[in-house]
């Protein structure tokens, strides 16, 4: 059988997704912890044009970019449980909301490089936008993005939001309450409980840790 | 085929990049749709209710129901009409990687070329240094991809990254006359280059690309209002 290696850093939520996808395939992988302050040769070699990770080896074939490299697991290994819908259109609105929540990471970035109130306070307005979007049009009636089971666009959105409540957490703001969205709420909890997902679940207090350092270091060079 | 059972019409603009790639995807398909031209200082209510989210073109209404942005049309008209050329090729690693590139023209080809029209001074000298980089990239990969070079291209036998490269370069002439700046280098950039070329002498480019004088006339329009081009 051809040889999976995952080469990442366990604080990054994009590394998160590319483990549950292979995690809920089955797909045995070697994980490849990289040190982002000193990247591997291999590294470099395998993802030229961005250098990050997560970037996905099979048999010697790289892919990057977690998304892509989504989409590629879920056309490799694409037994029990599928990861997306086989209807064209329903993919094609998966693929929507896929695209949708990555352009809107940076809103998230946002929240963590705005060192004014004002700043602050556009950046948190910003992401209840977002959210409000998510919580009316993307989820709808249905327990899970992708359905009654997970798929790519919860793998995708669920990181992003564990993302973004540490930066709220470490910045001071609560974007995500529960009166406000409550079916995204819902829809946290029970993907939280997805047993892959639990177990391999990003250490909240590890990120806390390690975001809070990085504030403290933007806000001391500003 | 009865009517109504396959009905295909485009939200588009006649000048949109993105509106481009989504007819050339149609016709190369031999899809026959009905094209809704938009203006964008005007958007239709019909536009504003298929899309809701970002209000934008190109949007594919298949059978009255919608799907929006250009890249994900293009995968949604190729799963679906299975006959005739293939859009992207079978085998998932090729998939992934015109994937990738397609994510890079995107986010950071689109990105540099938007950042260059709307600076000015030295904010855009350095718009112009990104530009040039981000092409290097893509000659670069581009060639890494294609290590044959470009392969023939005609009707039949062309897909999402000719698609892609048509409508992001095909207008070049148009881009340097407005924007005094060659940026489709062909001692910089040949495969990129030879690779446009060939395409421009397809008749299904030619019969899709805006006309050149109307498509100088409308960035000239843009510059000189300092307005940001958008869909």
């Amino acid at each position: 059988m051809t040889e999976v290696k995952l080469h990442g850093v366990l604080l990054s939520p994009y590394v998160y997704r590319v483990i549950w996808a292979l995690k809920l395939k089955g797909v045995p992988y070697e994980f490849v912890a990289e040190d982002l302050s000193n990247k591997s040769d291999l590294l470099l070699k395998y993802n030229p044009v961005y250098k990050k990770i997560p970037v996905l080896v099979h048999g010697e074939k790289p892919v990057s970019e977690s998304m892509v490299i989504l989409e590629y697991i879920e056309e490799m290994w694409p037994q029990n449980p599928s990861l997306m819908p086989n209807d064209p259109y329903d993919r094609a609105l998966a693929r929507f909301w896929i695209k949708f929540i990555e352009d809107k990471i940076v809103a998230i970035l946002g929240l963590f490089r705005s060192i004014t109130g004002q700043e602050l306070e556009n950046a948190t307005k910003e992401l209840l936008e977002i959210l409000q979007t998510l919580e009316e049009h993307g989820l709808g009636e249905k327990k899970f993005f992708n359905g009654d089971n997970i798929g790519l666009v919860d793998i995708a959105f669920g990181s992003m939001l564990f993302w973004m409540q540490v930066f709220g957490d470490v910045v001071g703001v609560k974007p995500f309450e529960s009166h406000k969205f409550p079916s995204l709420h819902a829809w946290f909890e029970n993907f939280k409980q997805i047993p892959v997902i639990e177990e391999n679940f990003p250490n909240r207090d590890e990120y806390f840790v390690y975001i809070k350092r990085r504030r403290e270091e933007l806000l001391a060079s500003a | 085929e009865m009517e109504g059972e396959n009905e295909v019409k485009l939200h588009g603009m006649w000048a949109s990049t993105y509106s481009k790639r989504v007819e050339l995807a149609l016709r190369v398909k031999g899809i026959p749709y009905e094209y809704i031209e938009e203006d964008l200082r005007n958007k239709s209510p019909l536009l504003l209710q298929y899309n809701s989210v970002y209000k934008k073109v190109p949007v594919l209404v298949h059978n009255g129901k919608p799907i929006t942005e250009s890249y994900i049309i293009l995968e949604y008209i190729d799963e679906t009409w299975q006959n005739g050329p293939r859009l992207l090729p079978q085998d998932p690693y090729q998939r992934a990687q015109i994937r990738f590139w397609a994510s890079f023209i995107q986010q950071q080809l689109f990105g540099s070329f938007y950042k260059l029209i709307s600076s000015n001074g030295e904010e855009q000298e350095k718009a112009v240094e990104e530009v040039f980089e981000k092409m290097n990239v893509l000659e670069k990969g581009m060639k890494e991809l294609l290590p044959e070079g470009v392969p023939e291209v005609d009707g039949n036998n062309f897909g999402v990254l000719d698609i892609l490269v048509t409508a992001t370069f095909g207008p070049y002439k148009a881009h340097e006359e407005v924007f005094g700046l060659k940026v489709l280098d062909p001692e910089k950039y040949p495969l990129l280059f030879s690779w446009v070329q060939k395409l421009n002498e397809i008749p299904l480019v030619k019969g899709v690309l805006p006309p050149h004088d109307k498509l100088v006339a409308l960035l000239q329009f843009i510059k000189q209002n300092d307005l940001k081009p958008s869909s």
